[in-house]
């Protein structure tokens, strides 16, 4: 199964991938709104993605007593049923990753889904970098 | 095709500081349609809102900080605003363009553009949430430096958020103080760091918000992946994301053409080379949505230097150890001072040390070239005010205490002193630009250097529209050449977008108008034909000339530091070369025929009336 995969030290911060998430999902250019996040600090100096790592034991899974994350038990790969979540943040919490967003405006938890149906994920097309990659 | 900004949303926050009172309003279409956005807008309401003659120190000053048309979209290159106001520092135009994080996050925060009237009883910084502006209280920010303060803004309003802040030069009014936004990104020309400071405003931390709607999300995001797939393979994007800016250091050394010790000379030694610079860097990042990553992350606790850096505060100030540089620059970024003014005014004071003209009785001290902590010293004594620091502090406007009340070893025009590096002797067109930018001795308003790369007739033909004579030396068609170059960075200036992927700027494959066009129409069904937006260009430009004509400007102050004309370039390519008055007297002919200005460089009143809707008097539009 192919899945993206993230190098930070070719990642330059730029959140190109973050806007792109969002503007595929939501259709609207606002980087609280992607999937994948860039966590960086310029007076720290760091920049890293965070992301869906598809855990084999994923502790969301267990952690969301909504069912609204599931596992596929074929592929690993992690379902979210976005109209089931009820925003009570377990996942945000439990997430080893910090790959678990939160949209506070709408109450519901904002999970990579690899962007299912696309050949390629938005954050892949648009990394100038190569620092985000999609491969088995 | 009619010219329509579609979804395009422009709207603005006017934040009376003196009454602590905001209020909010959309930018009219007619306005948006003329001028679009970033500068653009910026200077319209800037001509429309501030008198002539305003002392730019006063709380009668108006300062805007303005996004772009595209900013925080996402497309390639777009996290940039302006900010404008009258300039402490020239007396005119003050606009500064800058990248960082803080533009995309104040977009999406629901504020497409901030006016700051008046002045604030105290220290206060701005919040900027869900299209809402909040005044607090920044008693404790005050006195912070760059890093310190937005730190802190971090940890006490909210982690996610990004800020623009002055440090202690812009505190303290220093005519040359930047507007910072992360480690290094300036809002870097003219002074508006003071500008912020005489209003008492520390910050603006922009955070939360709904983003922008993206009118047409699958073509814009196809669109904007062909676009960086097509810049990042271009040979000229791929150097400046290896070693950024400092490779232009190495060329106009070559031409002998590097301004050296306050320009008595033209060539410098070759430890400031890029590969020399790059042993001091870890990583090179990025602005927001960039797909360059020019910027360096040094290893001193830093960013940069950008090659006006290794200029300014290296070969101009006659320092060549490239660790000694990257210190100052850091502490110049961690004060809040544009560098160029810094190394320009500090090596001014240098040669008139030098020549005997001020003397330790002024200074306090010997003042000499190559005297690294004597330049640290100065630094932080202009940050502070204090002691000779504070007549620095003052840039050109300290003419008269410097003895030199012409200004005879000042390397700037309309009181700004210049920002690029080069040494513009050698190339003409390059002079020509400086001349009549509109704020001053700029570089970013109009370079033209596709010249010197001896690209074929035809592609020149097809760039300036007609025949341009190649030799960089030669005046004939030079104002061909700036006034497309200064048109198209009018257009990228006002789209937020950053000028290394502009076409023109370092070659003639990055984006051009329809590149832009389109990304507009994908973006916010926004309907700009390439004409409009040439169209847009031309709005800009004559509305700035008409804002600084208003204070003052006219031919008289379309001209070149004195040595250009008098003295030769002493060293490389460009050796002999300098700048014929008789000469440059035509060239000025001719630009200003080709522009529509004045034999005295006065835009007409026709045009300014075609321009200023009854918008600009004060009315609707």
């Amino acid at each position: 199964m192919r899945r993206i995969f993230t190098n930070h030290e070719l990642c330059t911060g730029c959140r190109a991938c973050t806007m792109a998430c969002a503007i595929s999902h939501f259709g609207i250019a606002n980087e609280s709104l992607g999937a994948i996040r860039i966590l960086r600090n310029p007076f720290l100096e760091y920049e890293f993605q965070a992301l869906c790592r598809i855990c084999d034991e994923p502790e969301c899974v267990a952690a969301c007593m909504a069912v609204a994350l599931t596992r596929d038990p074929e592929t690993g790969q992690i379902k979210y049923i976005r109209e089931r979540c009820v925003g009570c943040w377990m996942c945000v919490s439990v997430c080893p990753h910090q790959a678990v967003v939160q949209d506070e405006k709408a109450g519901k938890a904002i999970l990579c889904d690899q962007c299912d149906g696309r050949d390629k994920p938005a954050c892949v097309a648009s990394c100038a970098t190569k620092a985000i990659a999609f491969t088995e | 095709m009619t010219v329509s900004i579609g979804t395009m949303r422009s709207n603005v926050a006017i934040v009376d500081l003196t009454a602590g009172k905001i209020t909010y309003e959309d930018t009219p279409e007619d306005v948006v349609r003329k001028f679009i956005g970033g500068r653009g807008l910026n200077s319209a309401y800037l001509h429309r809102m501030l008198p002539k003659n305003v002392d730019p120190l006063s709380p009668a000053n108006v300062m805007l900080i303005g996004t772009g048309a595209l900013t925080g979209t996402g497309c390639p290159n777009s996290g940039r605003f302006n900010a404008t106001a009258k300039s402490p520092e020239s007396l005119r135009l003050g606009d500064a363009n800058c990248g960082g994080f803080f533009a995309p996050k104040l977009r999406h925060s629901g504020i497409d553009r901030i006016i700051l009237l008046g002045k604030a009883k105290g220290p206060v910084y701005l919040v900027v949430n869900d299209g809402k502006v909040h005044i607090e209280d920044a008693s404790e920010y005050w006195g912070m430096d760059i890093n310190e303060t937005q730190i802190a803004l971090n940890n006490d309003v909210d982690p996610t958020g990004d800020a623009i802040c002055i440090g202690p030069a812009g505190e303290n009014m220093v005519r040359f103080a930047c507007i910072m936004t992360g480690v290094k990104n300036a809002a870097g020309r003219g002074g508006l760091g003071a500008v912020m400071g005489s209003k008492n405003v520390k910050a603006v931390i922009a955070t939360g918000g709904d983003g922008l709607k993206i009118a047409n999300p699958d073509s814009f995001l196809e669109y904007c992946e062909f676009l960086k797939d097509y810049l990042i393979d271009s040979s000229i994007i791929k150097v400046l994301g290896r070693v950024g800016t400092p490779l232009l250091y190495e060329v106009s050394n070559h031409l002998g053409a590097i301004r050296t010790r306050n320009s008595q000379d033209s060539s410098f030694e070759s430890t400031l080379d890029a590969e020399e610079i790059h042993k001091h860097v870890s990583k090179m990042i990025s602005c927001h949505s960039c797909v360059v990553h020019c910027r360096h992350r040094n290893v001193y606790d830093g960013e940069g230097p950008e090659y006006t850096t290794i200029g300014l505060l290296g070969a101009n100030l006659g320092i060549s150890d490239p660790e000694q540089v990257i210190h100052l620059n850091n502490l110049v970024n961690r004060l809040g001072l544009d560098v160029s003014s810094t190394g320009g005014v500090i090596s001014w004071a240098m040669e008139l040390y030098q020549k005997g003209i001020i003397d330790d009785s002024i200074t306090g001290e010997p003042i000499n070239f190559d005297d690294y902590d004597l330049v640290v010293r100065l630094i932080n004594a202009i940050s502070k005010r204090e002691g000779f620091g504070d007549i620095l502090a003052d840039s050109s406007q300290a003419a008269e205490k410097l003895n030199d009340p012409e200004k005879k070893y000042l390397t700037a025009i309309k009181d700004l002193p210049q920002s690029d590096p080069h040494d513009c002797r050698y190339m003409k067109a390059f002079a020509l630009g400086i001349a009549t930018a509109s704020r001053g001795a700029d570089h970013l308003r109009s370079r033209g250097t596709l010249e010197v790369f001896n690209l074929p007739k035809e592609l020149l033909l097809e760039i300036y529209g007609d025949e341009v004579v190649r030799d960089p030396t030669a005046y004939d068609t030079k104002e061909l050449v700036v006034v497309a170059h200064e048109n198209i960075y009018a257009v990228v200036d006002a789209m937020g977008i950053c000028k290394f992927i502009c076409h023109g700027f370092n070659s003639p494959k990055l984006l051009k108008y329809e590149h832009y066009s389109k990304l507009l129409e994908t973006a916010f069904d926004a309907k700009f034909s390439e004409a409009d937006l040439r169209d847009v260009a031309r709005n800009i430009v004559d509305l700035e000339r008409s804002f600084i004509n208003r204070e003052g400007v006219s031919r008289k102050d379309d001209t070149l530091p004195r040595r250009y004309f008098d003295e030769p370039l002493p060293h490389g390519t460009g050796k002999g070369e300098r700048i014929d008055r008789e000469k440059f007297r035509e060239m000025l002919d001719r630009f200003y025929k080709l522009r529509g200005w004045s034999d005295d460089g006065i835009v007409p009143d026709e045009r300014i009336t075609e321009l200023v809707s009854s918008w600009h008097a004060g009315g609707d539009a």
